[in-house]
């Protein structure tokens, strides 16, 4: 007995020494009075007053409110989609429930004087797309502003503070609203313990899957196929290595550079008012710290691309499935492209750095030299040459391409029930997503319409001031000069007027006895539309009434049905997503004006045929290099949108979906599919990926091809030498058309390596330079 | 008669092989020579999932629009092979998917082999017989089953052809988890039918091969066109043959015309699939076609194979 007594004494000897003492953190769950409590978490409800006898709680009661909505783990059915599906998040005792309020107020926690640390975890379970939740966070002089939008996201605070006497207060500001999901508190000593006894294993199961869920997830490992160079000598002194590979090419944590990679010179070509990428890659050969990249201006004699024009963005590495509609696996890939003021390194994992410059519309032509500065604490800086030659071609887009998105629109949510922050949020949300499409090469997107209805007495009439407002932000940046693709809810009224189950998913519970009488108001509903566009002079629509049918006889005579219907007013068109080469839709060849489907089907000339004798339009959503991926095909998106484009003969393409979140967005693990595509800060900005990078440059390849095939034809009309060179321009032409493997999808595999893109544009290029003469 | 242990025999490739050796290195055949050609003669060897004698190893997973029966109407060894036949069917089968996937398989996990990762191909003969006048695009799947739930790795059968027999091979080193495959499946989507439509397969002969010793499955140029300034030439290839086969050394030429102008050599087990020479920075590179040689060697020195790529030299934008 003595000597565990002995033994005791002394852990508590070595306790007090280091200043931990195993019960002082202090952890808050707050909710309601039965909602679920986690183990070690002390209640904290709408009620929980401070008292000194009790030792924390709200500085006030006033304007508090609860919050509980847990989610079983059970998949639910879908009768719509004939599946089941996952819940919307995995809450655990945390997660499910939360205190919010409109009102300021602190809550405080009694501690001894000290080094504290304070964890402030803040979201909602359940919600609505229009929510936004905007609040400070404060605690001793640091402050930290949180901006959520939506439901399923939990954002975390963390602060360090010293409390000489009284609680420590975590002051909660709002500007629409505050939430508090969860406090900890722990001396900051205390860290390594409290992470290990809980607070690793809870953000594990916010961030990523609760361990009964992750358990059946398994994650694949990239296997490097090519050994590890050996690293020089400064490279192993300055504890990294530098190397690039083209942006195209992915770069998992693990990859490894080849030698001839190492200590590279950035070059590229770009011409005026162009983007052009570059990437480099640091690899950590020890930890470091405070790591950072940063540009300086590009010079040419006098002229200057300021460093304001290139942009810098860290590479980020997100857990991906397979595809966005696969479960159970996921692995490791390069996704978004983020801005960073530092970050510290882990040894032994890549870091891409993914540098964008933008070429002045009116840069003096040149080769232009500058560098990249890579510094981290303590370890010798690294500089990087950049050379870009601005070349004096001004690109020209073809017109009868249309590039386009699937777009989800922000301004949707603007609503007079949200706050005017919120409202604000989301009409800055849809400029700045607006804008962001325009320059990445878009022209149009997906539009809806909205204030349909219809009386008891069966009259269709249209309120156009929301649609309006949505079509007047589309025409500020150019996104509405073309035909616009308009969904109508035909879906919707087909739940009230024929069978309230609804039409399913791709039409999957459709039944075969729709009375034309549906039919005809459907005839309606468009003529209602079409009154309301002239009366806002909106532009020509395509009218978009259901989204991928499938190929049974049902699905099949339901569209006939509809796409007769709404062709019965005059001069309107009609755009359906089904492939045309399916043998099932062949009866509804007469009633579609444009084809939309995911694989360049038929081939160039039986599409250019087609066109020009039906008078109908092919156009593409390639979603195998939007969502239906591994977030990788880079190659295969600038094919798509470039060359593959080109020698497809479709006219447009338009992917689902500029912006794609289940879930937390920042989790692609949970929800019922896979987030995907660009996404965003706080502040509404757009975050891009790789693979959006990829579309701007697909196009911009397409630029070079039309600006260099309209001098071409300019040239063989001018006759002598300058028809010789047109002809000789005119036959790299038909060598890059014979270069392009057609594929229906361009994806991973059988494509062209990174540079070998570069070096066919460059082969456009210098023709261009030859054909045009100077810029006038 | 179903195979209880491996059954391992020489068998002769053929020229269906260009297509896989192409899916297997991600790449098209185009700007090297065509694998087919000199590969045809390459002893391999073979080890027999099923022989279709007996077609009781085979589930119907659609027993409303499928019949399974070992046929001898059509057989392309022995005397049986499997006839998968399906009615199809968009109003019945499973309740919530009538318009669904017809299919049969056979479970691995029950005496067969379940890791294939010494294997190069997947190998079986199907021969397609329909009431229509064509079959569609995609007439056909194959489904390789992995451990745990929802993990597989599919491949359409798009060549399989009506009326004939078609060779069906797949390098193994696309499916995902190739050491780990505890079924195969076959399936039809009855989505690329009409309701209606009758199509039957007979599957015949499915076996696993490897080439005998190390060969080239392709090569290529990893880049199509390069600057003359540019001083690195690679060269990507697939090394296939008996695993001994990775202590093979591999050489890489480059050069153009009649003349070699750079060389360089590694062990394929260290190279990781590709291949780099340094071109001499007082040499460049003249505009026009070049080319790329692999070979590869023995201990010896013996060339066991070569395959060669060409590649286009343009002047670049002096970066």
């Amino acid at each position: 007995m003595s000597r565990y007594r002995l033994l005791l004494g002394l852990v508590a000897a070595a306790m007090l020494i280091s200043g931990v003492r195993a019960a002082d953190y202090r952890c808050f769950d707050m909710g309601t009075d039965d909602s679920p409590l986690r183990d070690g978490f002390i209640r904290v409800t709408a009620k929980s007053a401070y008292s000194p006898e009790a030792g924390y709680g709200w500085r006030t009661l006033d304007g508090l409110k609860s919050h509980h909505r847990s989610y079983s783990r059970e998949w639910e059915y879908s009768e719509s989609r004939g599946r089941e599906y996952p819940p919307a998040i995995y809450t655990n005792e945390v997660t499910c429930d939360t205190i919010f309020s409109k009102q300021a107020n602190a809550f405080l926690v009694d501690v001894p004087p000290g080094d504290y640390t304070a964890y402030l975890f803040g979201g909602l379970s359940a919600g609505s797309a229009r929510d936004y939740h905007w609040f400070d966070a404060a605690v001793g002089g640091a402050r930290q502003t949180v901006k959520i939008d939506g439901p399923y996201r939990f954002e975390k605070c963390v602060f360090k503070t010293s409390v000489q006497q009284g609680p420590l207060a975590v002051e909660l500001a709002p500007t629409t609203g505050w939430l508090a999901t969860c406090l900890i508190v722990f001396p900051t000593s205390a860290e390594q313990q409290v992470r290990a006894d809980l607070l690793d294993a809870l953000e594990q199961e916010i961030y990523f899957l609760p361990p009964d869920v992750a358990a059946k997830w398994k994650k694949t490992e990239h296997e490097e196929p090519r050994p590890m160079p050996d690293f020089s000598a400064e490279d192993r002194d300055r504890g990294y290595a530098v190397f690039a590979r083209h942006w195209s090419e992915v770069i998992y944590p693990n990859t490894a550079p080849r030698p001839q990679e190492l200590d590279p010179k950035l070059a590229a070509f770009a011409s005026l008012g162009e983007y052009e990428p570059v990437t480099l890659t640091v690899r950590p050969l020890a930890d470091l710290a405070d790591a950072r990249l940063t540009a300086g201006d590009l010079r040419c004699g006098d002229a200057v691309i300021p460093a304001a024009n290139i942009d810098v963005r860290w590479v980020r590495y997100m857990l991906v499935r397979p595809n966005y509609s696969m479960f159970f696996a996921y692995h490791v890939a390069p996704d978004v492209l983020e801005h960073r003021e530092s970050a510290d390194l882990k040894a032994g994992e890549n870091q891409r750095f993914w540098i964008t410059t933008r070429v002045p519309d009116d840069a003096t032509a040149g080769v232009y030299e500058g560098k990249l500065t890579f510094q981290a604490k303590g370890r010798p800086a690294a500089e990087i040459a950049l050379k870009l030659r601005v070349l004096p071609i001004r690109l020209q887009k073809n017109p009868e391409h249309v590039y386009g998105m699937y777009y989800r629109d922000p301004l949707s949510n603007v609503d007079d029930g949200n706050s005017p922050e919120a409202n604000a949020y989301f009409a800055r949300k849809a400029e700045l997503e607006r804008l962001d499409m325009v320059e990445h090469g878009m022209t149009t997107h997906i539009s809806g319409v909205t204030g349909l209805d219809r009386d008891e007495q069966g009259n269709w009439t249209m309120d156009g001031a929301e649609t309006e407002r949505r079509i007047a932000l589309s025409r500020k940046f150019g996104l509405a000069d073309q035909p616009l693709v308009v969904s109508i809810p035909v879906g919707w009224w087909y739940s009230r007027l024929v069978d309230k189950k609804g039409t399913g998913s791709h039409l999957r519970l459709m039944r075969d006895d729709v009375p034309q009488s549906f039919y005809d108001e459907v005839t309606k509903m468009v003529e209602a539309v079409q009154k309301e566009r002239k009366n806002y002079d909106w532009p020509e629509f395509l009218y978009y009434p259901i989204d991928e049918p499938s190929t049974s006889p049902s699905s099949v005579k339901f569209m006939v049905g509809v796409m007769k219907a709404i062709k019965q007013v005059p001069g309107v068109r009609t755009y359906v997503t089904a492939d045309p080469s399916h043998e099932q839709f062949e009866p509804m060849w007469p009633y579609v004006d444009v084809w939309c489907c995911q694989p360049f089907v038929f081939g160039y000339e039986k599409i250019r045929r087609l066109s020009r004798e039906r008078g109908i339009e092919f156009w593409c959503y390639p979603n195998h290099i939007s969502g239906e991926n591994d977030h990788t095909p880079i190659r295969g998106a600038r094919m798509t949108w470039g060359y593959g484009f080109w020698k497809s003969g479709f006219k447009t393409l338009i992917p689902w979906i500029y912006q794609s979140s289940s879930g937390d967005p920042w989790n692609y693990l949970d929800g019922s599919s896979m987030d995907f595509f660009n996404r965003s800060t706080p502040e509404g900005e757009p975050i891009p990926v790789a693979m959006w990078e990829a579309y701007r440059e697909g196009i911009d390849d397409g630029r070079y091809l039309y600006t260099l095939g309209q001098l071409v034809e300019r040239g063989k009309k001018a006759g002598g030498p300058q028809a010789d060179l047109a002809r000789q321009a005119e036959a790299e032409i038909r060598y890059l058309w014979d270069a392009v493997d057609v594929q229906e999808k361009y994806k991973y595999d059988d494509l062209w390596s990174g540079p070998d893109f570069d070096a066919y544009r460059w082969l456009l290029a210098r023709w261009i330079l030859r054909l045009q003469g100077p810029l006038p | 008669m179903t195979s209880t242990r491996p059954n391992i025999v020489l068998f002769l490739s053929c020229r269906l092989f260009a297509v896989a050796a192409a899916l297997a290195l991600g790449c098209g055949p185009a700007w090297g020579d065509d694998p087919a050609d000199d590969l045809a003669g390459v002893p391999m060897e073979r080890l027999v999932l099923d022989d279709m004698e007996d077609a009781g190893d085979w589930y119907n997973g659609s027993p409303e629009e499928t019949k399974l029966a070992a046929s001898d109407l059509h057989a392309k060894e022995g005397k049986t092979s499997l006839e998968f036949a399906n009615q199809v069917d968009h109003m019945k089968g499973e309740k919530n998917y009538p318009i669904g996937w017809p299919r049969t398989g056979k479970d691995l996990n029950k005496g067969g082999p379940t890791d294939w990762s010494d294997y190069e191909f997947f190998e079986c003969w199907i021969y397609a017989t329909t009431s229509r006048d064509a079959l569609p695009r995609n007439p056909l799947g194959i489904g390789f089953y992995h451990s745990g739930p929802k993990r597989s790795t599919s491949f359409p059968l798009d060549s399989v052809r009506k009326d004939e027999w078609t060779k069906i091979r797949l390098p193994i080193s696309r499916i995902e988890l190739a050491g780990d495959v505890q079924r195969v499946q076959f399936n039809i989507s009855e989505s690329n039918y009409s309701h209606g439509d009758q199509v039957s397969f007979y599957i015949d002969d499915v076996v696993l091969t490897r080439f005998a010793h190390p060969v080239l499955g392709a090569m290529r140029a990893q880049h199509r066109i390069v600057y003359a300034d540019d001083r690195y030439m690679t060269a990507q290839f697939e090394l296939l043959g008996n695993r001994a086969g990775k202590e093979v050394q591999v050489v890489l030429e480059v050069g153009s015309g009649s003349e070699a102008f750079a060389q360089t050599s590694g062990k394929a087990g260290d190279l990781g699939g590709e291949i780099t020479v340094r071109i001499d920075p007082g040499r460049p590179l003249a505009p026009g076609e070049a080319w790329m040689k692999i070979m590869l060697q023995d201990r010896a020195g013996k060339i066991l194979h070569e395959r060669q790529a060409t590649f286009r030299v343009i002047e670049g934008p002096g970066l």
